[in-house]
Parts: C-alpha cells; structure tokens; sequence
C-alpha cells in the first residue's frame, strides 16, 4: 500500500506547481512588507528578551554595547545566568506521563520497523519519514518542545543515569561543540532522505535508525541531559521549531507573542549549520524534483555534494549578511550570525509547511492506517485526500506560509538588529540580511512555482 | 524551459520525432505481443479524448525519455507503451499504485486513469529513474 520514492524518501505523489499569479502576489508581498519593516517599524528594539531576565543588567542602555552584560559572551556561557541560552536549564522537569506516552510510541513504531514486513510496504518507514521528521514541525508549533517530555532517548539515559548515580553523564559537554553534532545529525537525516543510494528501503531505514539510537542513547548516558540539547537531531530540531510555539513557552502553556520567544533560541556554535541544513535541505528537495535534474543520471556522490552545496550556500550567505554592518569590532563581528540564526527559523517553518503539508496529512494518514494494522486493527480507514483535491486552495496556503514565515523572519531580524548593531548602522548593517532573506522567499517561491 | 520540453513531449507524441536520434524511428512501430493486463493496444498517440499516450523504452543505459513532463487531465486515459531491453518495474507512484513487470524484449501496454490533481512520478524501479512525470490537473 504504501511504496515511497526510492529517491525520494517520503514519495508518492506530489503537489501540483502554484499557478504564476498566486506567485507574483506573494512574493509582492514579501517584498513590500520587507522594506516597510525596514522603513517604519520600530527604531528601538521591542521583542528582546533582556528586561524579562533578572541579573541580566541589560536594560535599553546596555543594549547599545555589544560587549556589555547581554552580549554575545554571555549567551555562549551555560550557568551564566543571563544569556539567551539559560532559559533552557530553567526549564521544568520532564513530565513523567508524557515519557511513558513516548516509550509506547517509540515501541510501536520501532516494532513495525524492525519486526514488519521486510519491504517497501512496512509502515514503519512511513512513520519515520513521515509522523517523526515531518510531524515533528507541527507538533512543536502548537505544542511546544515537548519531544523533550516524549524523546525516549532521554528517559532510557534518566534511568541509566539514576542506576549509574551519574545523572548529568560521566563527561561535560563541551560548550565549543555547540550544536554541530545535531547540525551532522540533520545532514545525515536529509542525506538518507534525498541523496542515498535507496531511501524507501526498509533495509536503509532500519540501518539509520540503528545507528541513530546507538549514538544518541550513548552520547547521553556519557554527556548526560545536555547531549540531547545539542547533539540529537530531531531533539535540536523540535526545541528550534517550538521557540515559535505561540501557546506553549518553556513546555508550558502559556500564551504569549511567538516573536519575544523566537530570540531565546539559544546561541552555540553551530546553530547556523544546523538551521542551514534544515532550509538547504527542503531547497535541494524542490530542486531535485525538476525537470532538469530528473532528465540525467546522477551519481550518489554527485547528489550528496550538490545536497551539501545547498546547505553550505544557505549557510554561507547567511554569515555574510549577518555580518555586512559597520561600527562593530572583529570578536562582535564573529558572534553576529549566531545571534541572528533564530531570524532563519521562520523560513524554515514556513517553506516546510509549505513543502511537506500536503504530504503529512495525506500520507501520514496512510502511515497511521498501515501503524493500525500492524496492532490488528485500523481495517476499513481510508485516506481523505480533500487537500488534493483542492489545488487552489493548495496552492494559496502554500505561498501563505512561505511569506509569513518570511515576515516573521524579517522582523526577527530588524528587531535583533537594533539591539546588536550599532546605532549609527542599524538600518544599513541590516540591510544586507533583509535582501537575503527576499532571496531565501524568492528563491523558495520559484521552486513552488516552477516544481 | 519547462514550457518548451513539455511541448518537446507533447510534439513526441504526435509525431514521435523529437530526440529521433536516440529513440530510433522504430521506437512507436513496435508491436506490442505481450498481453496487455488492461486497456487497449495504444493506435494513436494522440492527447484527445482517447487520452495520452506515452512512449518507454528501457535500455541498458536508462529509460527514455527521462524526468520529462506529461500533461494529463484528472480522469483521462494515460496509456504508457513500454518497450523495454531489460527486466525492471515501471512503477506508476499513483494511489493505488500501478506497476508493469517486463522482461527483456517485452512491449507492454497498460492505461490508466489517475483521479485526484498532483504529479505523478512514473518510476524505473531497477534505476530509481524517473522517467516520466504526470502533471494531473483538475
């Protein structure tokens, strides 16, 4: 019933191209809305995080110092108490419920893999493709970071950890790995998905997986909790995603402007790549669907490099933007694109939800029929395909999320501007990223409207 | 240049000319023994109401043609020929999906109608090719 794309992991069919109309309007819009943020938005910094956080001195004044009590030192310091990055350590404890509800599903879905059908037809490669990379996205969207609470990974290192009486790990986690080992994590994850050799295989599938619960259960018993901070890949991506959960701020509910929680994302080396691969990744999915790539035979080697190239352009402009300003000294200069990685979030969700919508609800609707039939029941569910059905409306949520997540980007970015850059370049130092971004929208439009 | 390859395909159909080079004059003449699980030996390769007819030869260096664009209406007759050099699956990534087993020397023919707007990725199993892409529109 359900036979993936080899090439393409999470096959099947896919969305038709947006009509050029619905494109032109959108990426107007982004445009337009681009340079009013510029133009007559606030001149003083308004979504920063810094009055709410005691300790910090970091009021209005200090804002202007880059090297002052809320600098770009500060957020890379654990325990230092007023950084971005101390949000995380504050958070509650994991909920015990919501641990036990994780181990079932990790159980089931991770029985279907390994104990299904040795072929194209086990659910449990639908399942990891589709419920646990793409679900993920949504599930942190509305419901915060709450693979922290499900990750079976970590409560298998609680229980290690409490036998061992070494909860915190047996190593310390060095703050200079940052988050590069989830940032090779995610690559491996796309690389599987979009580039090797056979993706819908069960055979591939079961080997990552084994592989990743090796590392991830392992790197955890020995680094203890903070491993799967920065090192575990669908973790980072989750706590990324959910720093723009509107109801739910630090896996509780509350309500709150998404934009304010969006700067808490936490600043460690790394974090760009990591995003980076997120948005280079769902790029070279697009790209990879066109005529022009489909028309010739390529290699392994030769789709992983260009896999790798799209991440590392993405990646790499986005250093050069972050940094075009002028008035800031050469230690500032090297802390600015971690503390305008957040701004990339809303690009990323947006172009995934944008990408992916149609496939999670539709094929994710038959995964979890074939998951239901692995329990023995489920019998008699069948698929709705109302979004298909519907290309219109398709095709204007597509773009709706693609500029949306770009506004939110932009302003993102303009607010943490006025905070980090100097006063004397604070339109111009930003100016740089807020073309890039129209090229991150542009570039991800043309691919709706021409894949 | 989506526009102008699709038109190449649309202009393969009907005249079975373009790329004549590769494909070979002999591509569209092929009789097709084999039993053809469903529908109707293809006559026309015309995009009318009889439907679209795509032409697939599947050689030891690949499938042609490779990644290009069909255009197909929701509920039309899509008809692939299928002559093929060696054993492989065209997979159809429709839902249900469809798939043709050859063998080496076969002509096969098989037609279908795909019922939901999208694209449909039709599939060389043996090279994870794609060797034709069905834009369904409503």
């Amino acid at each position: 019933m359900l036979d993936l794309l080899p090439q393409h992991g999470v096959g099947g069919s896919t969305d038709l191209p947006v009509p050029f109309l619905y494109a032109v309007v959108g990426a107007s819009w982004a445009l337009t809305v681009s340079f009013a943020v510029l133009a007559f938005a606030w001149k003083e910094p308004r979504l920063q995080p810094t009055a709410e956080q005691p300790g910090g001195g970091a009021g209005p004044g200090a804002a202007e110092q880059p090297g002052g009590g809320a600098g770009p030192g500060a957020a890379e310091q654990p325990g230092g108490g007023a950084g971005p990055g101390a949000a995380e350590d504050r958070e509650p404890a994991r909920r015990p419920w919501l641990a036990v509800v994780g181990l079932l599903l990790a159980v089931w879905f991770l029985g279907a893999l390994f104990l299904g059908p040795d072929d194209a037809s086990n659910p449990g490669i639908g399942a990891f493709y589709v419920l646990v990379w793409v679900g993920l996205v949504p599930l942190a969207l509305m419901a915060g970071h709450v693979w922290k609470d499900l990750s079976p990974w970590r409560s298998v290192q609680w229980l290690v950890g409490r036998l061992a009486g070494r909860p915190d790990g047996f190593l310390v986690y060095r703050p200079a790995w940052g988050y590069w080992p989830a940032a090779a994590g995610l690559f491996a994850f796309v690389w599987l998905e979009l580039a090797s050799p056979d993706a819908g295989s069960v055979h591939a599938v079961r080997t990552w997986v084994a592989v990743y619960v090796v590392v991830t259960v392992a790197g955890g018993v020995v680094f203890g909790p903070r491993w799967f901070d920065r090192a575990d890949p669908f973790d980072v991506y989750s706590a990324v995603v959910a720093r723009l959960a509107p109801l739910v701020r630090d896996r509780r509910f509350a309500p709150h402007n998404p934009l304010r929680s969006l700067p808490l994302l936490p600043v460690a080396p790394g974090i760009v790549a990591a995003v980076s691969v997120l948005l280079g990744s769902t790029a070279f999915d697009s790209f990879s669907a066109s005529e022009g790539w489909q028309s010739a035979a390529h290699s392994t080697l030769t789709t992983s490099l260009v896999l790798l190239l799209f991440c590392v352009v993405v990646a790499v402009a986005f250093v050069v933007a972050s940094v075009a300003t002028g008035g800031v000294t050469s230690a500032q200069r090297r802390a600015l694109p971690g503390l305008m990685a957040h701004s990339l979030v809303p690009i990323v969700v947006g172009y995934v939800f944008a990408h992916y919508l149609t496939y999670l609800v539709e094929r994710g609707q038959g995964v979890v029929i074939g998951l239901l039939q692995v329990l023995g029941t489920g019998d008699g569910l069948t698929v709705s395909y109302l979004l298909s059905e519907h290309p219109d409306l398709l095709a204007v949520y597509k773009i709706a999320f693609v500029v949306a997540g770009h506004v939110v980007a932009v302003v993102a970015a303009h607010d943490k501007a006025l905070e980090v850059l100097p006063r004397a370049h604070r339109l111009t130092g930003q100016l740089a990223m807020l073309v890039l971004m129209v090229g991150y929208t542009f570039t991800g439009i043309y691919l709706l409207l021409s894949v | 240049m989506r526009t102008t390859v699709t038109g190449c395909v649309l202009g393969m159909l009907l005249l079975a000319g373009c790329g004549a080079g590769e494909d070979g004059p002999d591509a569209s003449a092929t009789p097709t023994p084999a039993a053809t699980l469903s529908g109707t030996p293809s006559t026309s390769a015309t995009p009318d109401a009889e439907g679209v007819t795509v032409q697939v030869r599947l050689t030891t260096d690949g499938p042609q043609p490779r990644g290009r664009r069909v255009e197909v209406k929701v509920g039309e007759p899509v008809t692939l020929d299928v002559t093929s050099e060696v054993a492989d699956e065209v997979h159809v990534h429709s839902d249900p999906e469809v798939s043709i087993d050859v063998q080496p020397g076969d002509s096969v023919s098989r037609t279908f109608t795909l019922d939901r707007p999208g694209q449909v990725a039709v599939e060389s199993h043996a090279t994870h090719a794609t060797i034709v892409q069905l834009v369904v529109r409503p």
